[in-house]
């Protein structure tokens, strides 16, 4: 992801929103430290935890709806 | 598109970054997630949700929720067969729907333009090739998409792609096909997708490459129980031999109310790795055949044709969804009829689906279903965009 489209359509800087996950990606050795400061890109083992990697990023917000779901509208016996 | 039902614990989510936490959390095609939709009251007409949105590069997606079987690993939003009349009476309802959400769009001010479509299921071929056609001439008359003159892809199984459908398809302007062939191996195919013989499978890939579209794209499963590396790698030389363009592998995921949910949705760790060890091994074959990866699932193969952008384009530019299981997304609030994985359930919102007279398209007017009584809960919901933490503002719902 180019850093610089992520603040044209958010207006703030993606290191800044999400500097807790992204620090730990990092360590997990998640992202390709070699894309440079303007793009945000997986490394290929970051690609491989692709669907562990995209939840950390859910809001808080959007984490609640998705967990009261079930709840609410009792679709899961 | 597809559509996923929740993580597997929503409500105590593991720390996704936890070394000892499984990879295989959730797919994120879209954000939010559908589950995270809400209802919105008072809900807006279309034309009010359209208002102001940029439609110059619209994507026009229409839900197609039938197939002849359902698959063991499948949570889409899709029933099994047709009784008689109802795929007509489908695109009836889709028909009106069409007409009901462009002149929504047309009175928020210029025509909006599309940019690219997509047909998706559920398994669009389970439509005749008349039917089929009559769903292009939608697209076309009724909501102004030019299908030849724009990438249109279109969802496949192997034993629907009949010679008809495809030369329908190919005339109308199909740029690419995406056959969900899922795994060549016979044994597999049974124990967690359907019964398919690999002749057949073979047969059908030949007629999608007489047909001659752009595009072909095979989708193949990683983690069936009793898949090894050497079996991944049959699927995988068979799936080579037709040099596709596209190939996407996907990890099995085991979901609450699927054919193979009934054996349980636990945590289990020896899977994990059997699907993280599988990926590797597919991967790797991939890249070096030629093929390029773009994502987790998705590789390309070097040189082939790139149509039209890239497929997260429909988030960032307004996607229209038509059908009773499509999503619509407008800058500030994303919007779809209600779904469901359970069968009995998903019969319930097709039938009223179908039933829905064109006015309860433009704002929602709670038909009352066939009985006379009023339809089961939210069947329509709504969600936003926003970006995630901090900004993820969860703007309301709506139905429509």
């Amino acid at each position: 992801m180019v850093v610089a489209d992520y603040r044209q359509r958010f207006g703030t800087d993606p290191g800044a929103d999400f500097a807790a996950e992204l620090a730990r990606c990092a360590d997990r050795g998640w992202l390709d430290e070699s894309a440079g400061p303007g793009v945000l890109r997986l490394s290929a083992e970051g690609l491989a935890h692709s669907d562990a990697l995209g939840p950390l990023l859910f809001s808080p917000a959007v984490r609640a709806a998705m967990a009261a779901y079930e709840p609410k509208w009792g679709r899961h016996p | 598109m597809t559509v996923t039902i929740p993580l597997s614990t929503p409500d105590t989510p593991a720390d996704p970054v936890d070394p000892t936490a499984s990879p295989y959390q959730s797919y994120v095609y879209g954000y939010p997630h559908k589950t995270a939709y809400q209802e919105l009251e008072p809900r807006p007409a279309l034309r009010e949700l359209w208002a102001g949105e940029d439609r110059g590069a619209l994507s026009l997606y229409a839900h197609i929720p039938f197939c002849e079987v359902r698959c063991g690993f499948c949570n889409l939003f899709t029933r099994i067969s047709a009784p008689d009349g109802l795929t007509g009476a489908y695109l009836d309802a889709l028909e009106r729907q069409a007409r009901v959400v462009r002149e929504a769009l047309a009175e928020c001010g210029e025509a909006p333009r599309f940019a690219n479509a997509a047909f998706g299921g559920g398994t669009p071929t389970f439509l005749t090739a008349a039917e089929l056609s009559r769903l292009c001439v939608i697209a076309e008359q009724r909501m102004g998409a030019d299908l030849r003159a724009i990438p249109l892809s279109v969802e496949a199984s192997p034993a629907t792609v009949t010679t008809d459908r495809l030369a329908v398809l190919a005339e109308r302007g199909t740029t690419r096909l995406s056959l969900g062939v899922q795994t060549f191996v016979e044994a597999e195919a049974r124990a967690a997708v359907r019964a398919q013989r690999r002749a057949d499978v073979e047969a059908a890939l030949g007629r999608v490459r007489d047909a001659r579209i752009p595009v072909l794209n095979i989708d193949l499963i990683y983690g069936i129980t009793g898949q090894t590396e050497q079996s991944w790698l049959r699927s995988l030389d068979a799936a080579l031999a037709w040099q596709p363009e596209e190939l996407y592998l996907y990890p099995l995921y085991v979901r609450p109310l699927t054919g193979l949910g009934r054996g349980g949705t636990e945590a289990d760790p020896a899977w994990d790795e059997q699907r993280l060890r599988l990926y590797r091994h597919g991967r790797d074959a991939l890249l070096a055949s030629g093929y390029e990866q773009t994502s987790m699932r998705m590789f390309r193969r070097r040189g082939a044709p790139v149509i039209g952008d890239d497929e997260y384009a429909c988030q960032r530019d307004g996607m229209v969804g038509l059908g009773c299981g499509a999503r619509s997304y407008t800058s500030r609030l994303h919007y779809s009829f209600d779904y469901a994985v359970d069968m009995r359930e998903i019969r319930g919102i097709v039938d009223d689906y179908v039933a829905r007279p064109a006015e309860a398209f433009a704002r929602d007017a709670r038909p009352l279903d066939g009985r006379g009584r009023a339809p089961a809960p939210p069947r329509v919901a709504v969600g936003a965009p926003g970006r995630g933490h901090g900004g993820g503002r969860l703007p309301a719902a709506v139905r429509h």
